[in-house]
C-alpha cells in the first residue's frame, strides 16, 4: 500500500475567518497556523533550518512541517534519509535529532510539474531523474521551441504560440490517456512515498482554463485512488491570471466545494497581491479565503494549506488557511536573485514591514546600530557577517519570526481577538492586505 | 465486465469511484491498492460482512474481491471468520478495530522491524503483530501478521515458549 495514515483534525476552535488546532497525520502531531518552509537545498535551507529546531525549540513550534520540490530531493531530503540511521563509532546515532525530526515533522513533497510550463526550472525538470519520462520529454519538447526562439528560428508570440500547443497538447491528451495518466501519477506518488511523505500531493500541471482545470480534476482523482488512505491531498496550482476573472475564481470555488479529500492544497504562482493596482485580485483572493472557512465550516476535518505563499502568506494564514509555506527567504516568486548592489547578500526580512527588505537598507540598519529585530538570531549579529554567514542566519530570522508571528495568531484565536491580526496588517507595509480577511474586514 | 464499480455503492464509502475506464488504465498493482482501498471503506468494525453483502455493496466480481479480502486478511487488515450455518460454512469479514497502543521492536539483524499494536474493536481486545521490512531509505513494508486474542494471550505466550525451546534449541 502506498500509505494509510489517518489524518485527523484535533481541538477546533474558531474565531471567525480562522481556528487553532491540531493536524494529527499518523502519528505526527502540528498546530495550524504553521509554516511549512520549502527546503531547497541541505547548505543553506536544511542546515539552518535544523540548527532552529535544535537551539530554538520552544521559538520554532509553528514552524514543523516542511515542504520540498520534487527534483530537488537528491540535494535535499535523499542524503539525510539515507544517513539518518548511520551510526558513530561507539554505536549511539550520528544523526539522532536529525531523525526525531524527522519522525515527528510532517513532510510534503511537491512534484512541481507547473515547470513544464513555466521555464524557471523546465530545464532541471528536463533531465531529472525522479520525473517520469513523459513529463521529462514534454520539458525537452518545449526546451527546443525555447532554443529556436533563441536562435531567431522563431518569433517570441510564435514560440509562445508554439509552446501553448505543446502544453496544452500533453496535458489534455494525458487526461484521456487513462494508462499514462495512472503510470505519471503513480510514480509520482510511490517516489513521494517512499521520501516519506505525509500527504500526496498529485502532480497536477498551472491551470489557466477551465480545461486545465478539468484536467486537475481528472488527475486529483486517479491520485486519491491509487495512494490508499486519508493523506492524498487535492492539488490545485495556478496561474496568476486566474484571479483575474470571477467566473474562473467560481469554477475553483466549486471544485474546492466538491473534493472528497480532507486535505487540500492551493498554490497561485507567482502571487504578487502587494500591488497597490491589483485591488480587483485581492478582491478574488477574499473570495477564494470565504470559500474556503465555508468548506471548512461545514467540515471540520477539512485541512487547508497555501504553497508558495509569499507575502500573502499572513493574510492567507489569518484568513482561512491552516498551513502556508513559503522558502525561507520569504520570496516565491520565480525569477529574480540577487540585485547587482547586493553583493551577494540576500534581503531582511522585517517581521514589522512584513516585507523583505534590501541589503542596502539592511547596510544602513547596521551603521545606524544593528538590525532592528528582537529575535534570539539578530540578537546576536552584532556586526556585518560574511555573505554566507549571513544568506544562512537571514534564513534562521525568517523562520524564527514567522513560527513566533503564527503563534501569537493562535492566541488571537484564543482570545477570540483575531482582529489584532488586521492591526498587524495595517501597521505593516501591506496594509492594503487589510481588507482580504474574510468576516472582519 | 470485470469491474462494474459504481454499481450498487453504498452511500457512505468514500473512496472517489473510478470510471471502468479509469479503472482499466490503473495498473495491477494500483488496481490493487483501489480495490483493497473500497473493500476497506466498505467494511465496518462492528459489524459482520459476508462475501455477498461485500460484492453487492462495492459492485465488484467474486474473484476480485475474494483475491483482495485474502490479500487484508493475511496483513491483519481484516478479521475473516467462518460460521456454520445449516449445512454451509460462511465468512464473514469485519475490519480490524483502531490501534490504541503502538510499539516497535527491530529484529537482531536489523532486517526486519516488529510493530506490536492494541487493536481495539469495542467488542475485545487483540494484540497485533506485523513483520516489516524496510528499503533502502528505512521505509517499512508490511510482509505479514498475526493477531492474538488479549484471552488467548496466555496459552500462545505458552505454546510459543514450548515450541521455541523444541525447535530453536535444535
Amino acid at each position: 500500500m502506498i500509505s494509510n495514515k489517518p489524518l485527523n483534525v484535533e481541538e477546533p476552535k474558531w474565531d471567525r475567518c480562522t481556528r487553532n488546532g491540531f493536524l494529527r497525520v499518523g502519528n505526527k502531531r502540528v498546530p495550524f497556523h504553521t509554516l511549512a518552509p520549502l527546503i531547497t537545498s541541505y547548505d543553506y535551507d536544511f542546515i539552518p533550518y535544523f540548527d532552529n529546531l535544535k537551539q530554538h525549540p520552544s521559538e520554532s513550534t509553528h514552524a514543523r512541517m516542511m515542504t520540498f520540490r520534487m527534483f530537488e530531493l537528491h540535494n535535499t531530503l535523499k542524503p539525510l534519509l539515507q544517513s539518518i540511521y548511520q551510526t558513530t563509532l561507539d554505536g549511539k546515532l550520528a544523526y539522532d535529532f536529525e531523525k526525531d525530526v524527522i519522525e515527528t515533522t510532517p513532510i510534503l513533497i511537491d512534484p512541481c510539474m507547473e515547470y513544464t510550463w513555466y521555464s524557471q526550472y523546465r530545464k532541471i525538470l528536463s533531465t531529472n531523474k525522479d520525473t517520469p519520462i513523459e513529463v521529462r520529454k514534454l520539458a525537452k519538447r518545449i526546451l527546443a521551441i525555447v532554443t529556436k526562439v533563441e536562435k531567431g528560428e522563431l518569433t517570441k508570440s510564435e514560440g509562445y504560440v508554439k509552446e501553448k500547443i505543446e502544453y496544452e497538447k500533453f496535458w489534455l491528451g494525458l487526461a484521456k490517456d487513462k494508462r499514462k495518466l495512472s503510470d505519471v501519477v503513480t510514480k509520482i506518488l510511490d517516489l513521494q512515498n517512499s521520501m516519506r511523505a505525509d500527504i500526496g500531493l498529485p502532480p497536477v500541471p498551472a491551470v489557466y482554463s477551465p480545461e486545465l482545470l478539468e484536467v486537475t480534476k481528472q488527475i486529483n482523482k486517479i491520485a486519491q485512488a491509487v495512494w490508499v488512505g486519508e493523506n492524498c491531498a487535492t492539488y490545485v496550482v495556478l496561474t496568476p491570471q486566474w484571479l483575474k476573472s470571477e467566473a474562473l475564481v467560481d469554477l475553483l470555488i466549486d471544485y474546492l466545494k466538491s473534493v472528497d479529500s480532507k486535505f487540500i492544497v492551493l498554490k497561485i504562482k507567482n502571487l504578487e497581491l502587494d500591488k497597490v493596482t491589483y485591488v480587483y485580485q485581492r478582491r478574488m483572493f477574499k473570495k477564494i479565503l470565504e470559500a474556503v472557512n465555508v468548506v471548512k465550516q461545514n467540515d471540520e476535518e477539512k485541512v487547508f494549506m497555501l504553497l508558495e505563499a509569499g507575502y500573502q502568506m499572513y493574510p492567507a494564514i489569518t484568513g482561512g488557511f491552516d498551513f502556508v509555506s513559503t522558502s525561507l527567504r520569504a520570496l516565491d516568486k520565480d525569477g529574480g536573485g540577487f540585485s547587482p548592489d547586493s553583493e551577494g547578500y540576500g534581503g531582511f526580512f522585517s517581521p514589522k514591514h512584513l516585507v523583505v527588505l534590501p541589503w542596502r537598507d539592511v547596510k544602513i540598519m547596521f551603521a545606524n546600530g544593528g538590525l532592528k529585530c528582537s529575535c534570539e538570531i539578530c540578537r546576536g549579529i552584532t556586526s556585518i557577517p560574511s555573505k554566507d554567514e549571513w544568506n544562512v542566519l537571514r534564513r534562521m530570522h525568517y523562520m524564527l519570526v514567522v513560527s513566533r508571528m503564527l503563534e501569537d495568531v493562535n492566541k488571537f484565536v484564543l482570545d477570540q481577538k483575531i482582529e489584532l491580526a488586521i492591526e498587524k496588517l495595517s501597521l505593516s507595509e501591506l496594509s492594503n492586505f487589510k481588507r482580504m480577511l474574510p468576516y472582519i474586514s | 465486465m470485470l469491474y462494474m464499480v459504481g454499481k450498487n455503492m453504498r452511500k457512505n464509502v468514500t473512496t472517489s469511484l473510478l470510471t471502468n475506464e479509469e479503472l482499466k488504465g490503473l495498473r495491477p498493482r494500483e488496481r490493487g491498492r483501489y480495490v483493497q482501498n473500497l473493500i476497506l471503506n466498505t467494511l465496518d468494525e462492528k459489524k459482520d460482512y459476508a462475501l455477498s453483502e461485500i460484492i453487492e455493496k462495492t459492485g465488484l466480481a467474486r474473484p476480485t474481491i475474494t483475491k483482495h479480502l485474502d490479500a487484508l486478511v493475511s496483513t491483519q487488515q481484516v478479521f475473516k471468520e467462518s460460521r456454520q450455518l445449516g449445512r454451509m460454512q460462511i465468512a464473514f469479514y469485519k475490519r480490524t478495530g483502531s490501534i490504541k497502543q503502538k510499539e516497535e521492536m527491530k529484529s537482531k539483524n536489523n532486517e526486519s522491524t516488529y510493530s506490536f499494536f492494541v487493536l481495539d474493536n469495542g467488542d475485545e481486545k487483540s494484540i497485533c503483530i506485523q513483520q516489516k521490512i524496510e528499503d533502502e531509505y528505512n521505509n517499512p513494508t508490511v510482509k505479514g501478521a498475526v493477531t492474538i486474542n488479549f484471552v488467548d494471550l496466555q496459552s500462545f505466550i505458552t505454546e510459543l515458549h514450548a515450541y521455541g525451546a523444541r525447535v530453536v534449541d535444535k
